[in-house]
């Protein structure tokens, strides 16, 4: 269960940006959807749900745990043994190749254990998302639409309870798109994890149990279809 | 797998994507550490090969001039031979000392191997052993060095002398009987003939060819009375047959016939002080000199030459590990969206240091290892540098 009061976020002057969030409360296998322009907030919103950042005012919760009051140290324990997180620009690692790619958050926290049951996971991940074939390819050999199942692979790969996605249809076609978003919430809905998806994309709202929408610069949540 | 074993796979694939500047860093890191121990070795192994040479040969005696020339000449070998004196020398030195005095008969080569012309005793001296075959014994035979034979190709005629040397000296086919085995030291390399082969080649002794019996009439020029004149293309090089031998002779006095140096074993330390007296007197042609003093006159100028090389080694490592830190901050840099996205997803404290510090780790293991094997190499290079040293 994901819970958090109303979330306050200052960025420092002379920034000026403030971002007030209404409270929210996702159970095991809910989805959102968050909607708004660029620079409304999205993107803060989302590192503030991972842990990356804290707020300026009000709490976050996942389970009995505040993770918003967390040190740093448990902070990024959480964010790579709870959070998948898929980024807009895929963020790939250029120099290893796909499978190591999609195995690297074990590489980087003793939280996770990099054995033959995660390169397995590792693996049925790639053949779902249809990257098996490139398992041994650079990013840079890779199409687009490739990188992006690659990045959604990685994010899976620790099975999260919490998957955060920042744009990552933006580049693709709209069938493209619909596809991999399908995939990702039938992967998502499997293991029971929560999905929170940032886009400006309204054409995928239908697909989100959801909307938390910043297009007035005033959040509001709406459950069901927008 | 532990966490350090995660950071040194990272780097280790970064390191391999980036292959160009991981070498270019390898290179340099070894280099600039590379060079002063590389300095440092070889001159040390020269330095223990050329003394260790030296200290084998108690005196050498040659033309006055400069005592370094005569000694690199008549230990090493190194060509131009010292100006020569006559062999008559030998006998008058030998009455004395009651030591043991060795000729030499430097200048001459064949296919670039140095051709000396010596006694017997000099290999009994050197303690020079005959890994096959047997003693040279008649005019025109030669031992090999070890090195010399490996070189060398039959036939082995030695180089022609000065192209504009009047007296028109035939090149002379040795014969080789026997192949020394190796020493480490400049006799592998030399081709070692007796004196009077020596003499021959210069053209001092000589045969002569039945020229009445040759049939080509290309071979010939044409007859004047009772001589046959025989063409230049008769013969290219001059070989000594067990025919021809018996007609060998030399013209003059034997004692005018020249050798290049003379190396003398004394009997004891109250000989040598006597030697180096007698050669003392201002009206002496000749010069004693102790091989070890000029060798180590030599090394202390090149030790000289070593620290100034060292005070420019320090300056280049130093600029050079500057561009490395330069090139790491830079990388780092590059690498801001990599390092970020890591610390989004979660990595521990200090992975980004350990992937840092492990990358540097590798680079620095591998020029070490360079490092390592090119001074182990150079510590067996002893030789090398002493020819280098000596040659000019």
């Amino acid at each position: 269960m994901l819970t958090t009061t109303e979330l306050n976020f200052r960025y420092a002057p002379p920034g000026g940006f403030e971002l007030r969030v209404p409270p929210l409360a996702l159970a095991a296998g809910d989805t959102m959807a968050i909607v708004g322009p660029s620079g409304c907030g999205k993107s803060t919103l989302l590192s503030i749900l991972a842990g990356e950042r804290r707020p300026t005012s009000g709490t976050v919760r996942f389970g009995d745990q505040a993770i918003s009051e967390l040190p740093d140290a448990d902070r990024r324990a959480f964010r790579i043994t709870k959070v998948g997180l898929v980024f807009q620009e895929f963020r790939l690692v250029e120099y290893l190749d796909v499978l190591d790619n999609i195995l690297l958050p074990c590489r980087l926290h003793p939280a996770l254990a990099l054995d033959a049951s995660m390169r397995s996971r590792a693996i049925a991940l790639a053949e779902r998302l249809g990257i098996a074939p490139h398992l041994h390819r650079l990013p840079e050999r890779l199409s687009h639409g490739e990188r992006q199942r690659a990045a959604v692979a990685r994010a899976l790969v620790t099975n999260p309870r919490l998957l955060l996605a920042d744009e990552p249809t933006g580049n693709l076609d709209p069938l493209g798109k619909q596809r991999l978003l399908s995939e990702v919430l039938a992967m998502a809905r499997d293991t029971g994890a929560i999905v929170i998806l940032a886009t400006h994309d309204h054409a995928l709202l239908p697909s989100f149990g959801r909307t938390l929408d910043f297009t007035r610069f005033e959040p509001a949540v709406t459950d069901g279809r927008a | 797998m532990t966490r350090h074993a995660h950071a040194f796979v990272l780097a280790w694939h970064h390191l391999v994507y980036h292959r160009g500047r991981t070498i270019i860093l390898i290179v340099a890191i070894a280099l600039a550490a590379a060079l002063p121990l590389l300095v440092r070795s070889l001159v040390a192994a020269g330095s223990d090969t050329m003394m260790a040479r030296a200290r084998s040969t108690p005196l050498a005696i040659g033309s006055r001039g400069s005592e370094l020339d005569l000694v690199v000449a008549s230990l090493y070998f190194a060509r131009p031979a010292p100006r020569s004196y006559g062999a008559g020398e030998l006998t008058r030195l030998a009455d004395s000392t009651s030591g043991t005095v060795v000729p030499l008969h430097l200048g001459f080569s064949a296919q670039r191997q140095p051709i000396v012309g010596t006694s017997l005793d000099y290999f009994e001296l050197r303690a020079l052993r005959l890994k096959d075959g047997r003693q040279f014994a008649v005019l025109g035979e030669c031992v090999l060095g070890f090195r010399a034979a490996q070189r060398l190709t039959l036939p082995i005629i030695s180089d022609a002398l000065d192209p504009y040397d009047l007296a028109g000296t035939i090149p002379l086919k040795l014969n080789v009987t026997g192949t020394l085995a190796p020493s480490g030291t400049a006799d592998d390399d030399a081709i070692f003939v007796d004196l009077k082969t020596a003499w021959t080649i210069a053209g001092i002794g000589h045969g002569h060819q039945d020229a009445g019996a040759i049939r080509d009439p290309n071979d010939l020029i044409g007859t004047v009375g009772d001589h046959v004149v025989a063409s230049e293309r008769l013969r290219h090089y001059e070989e000594i047959t067990p025919e021809l031998a018996a007609t060998f002779h030399f013209h003059g006095d034997p004692a005018t016939f020249p050798i290049h140096a003379m190396l003398v074993w004394p009997r004891d330390a109250r000989d040598a002080a006597l030697l180096q007296g007698r050669f003392q007197r201002s009206d002496e042609p000749l010069q004693i000199v102790r091989p070890t003093d000029a060798i180590e006159r030599l090394l202390r100028e090149i030790l000289r030459l070593k620290r100034f090389l060292d005070a420019i080694f320090i300056a280049v490592g130093a600029v050079t590990m500057a561009v490395v830190a330069l090139v790491i901050a830079l990388s780092v840099r590059l690498r801001r969206d990599e390092l970020t996205t890591m610390v989004r997803l979660g990595a521990a404290r200090g992975t980004v240091f350990h992937l840092i510090a492990a990358e540097l780790v590798l680079i620095a293991v591998v020029a070490g290892a360079v490092v390592a094997i090119s001074v182990a190499a150079s510590a067996s290079l002893g030789g090398v540098v002493e020819q280098l040293i000596v040659s000019r």
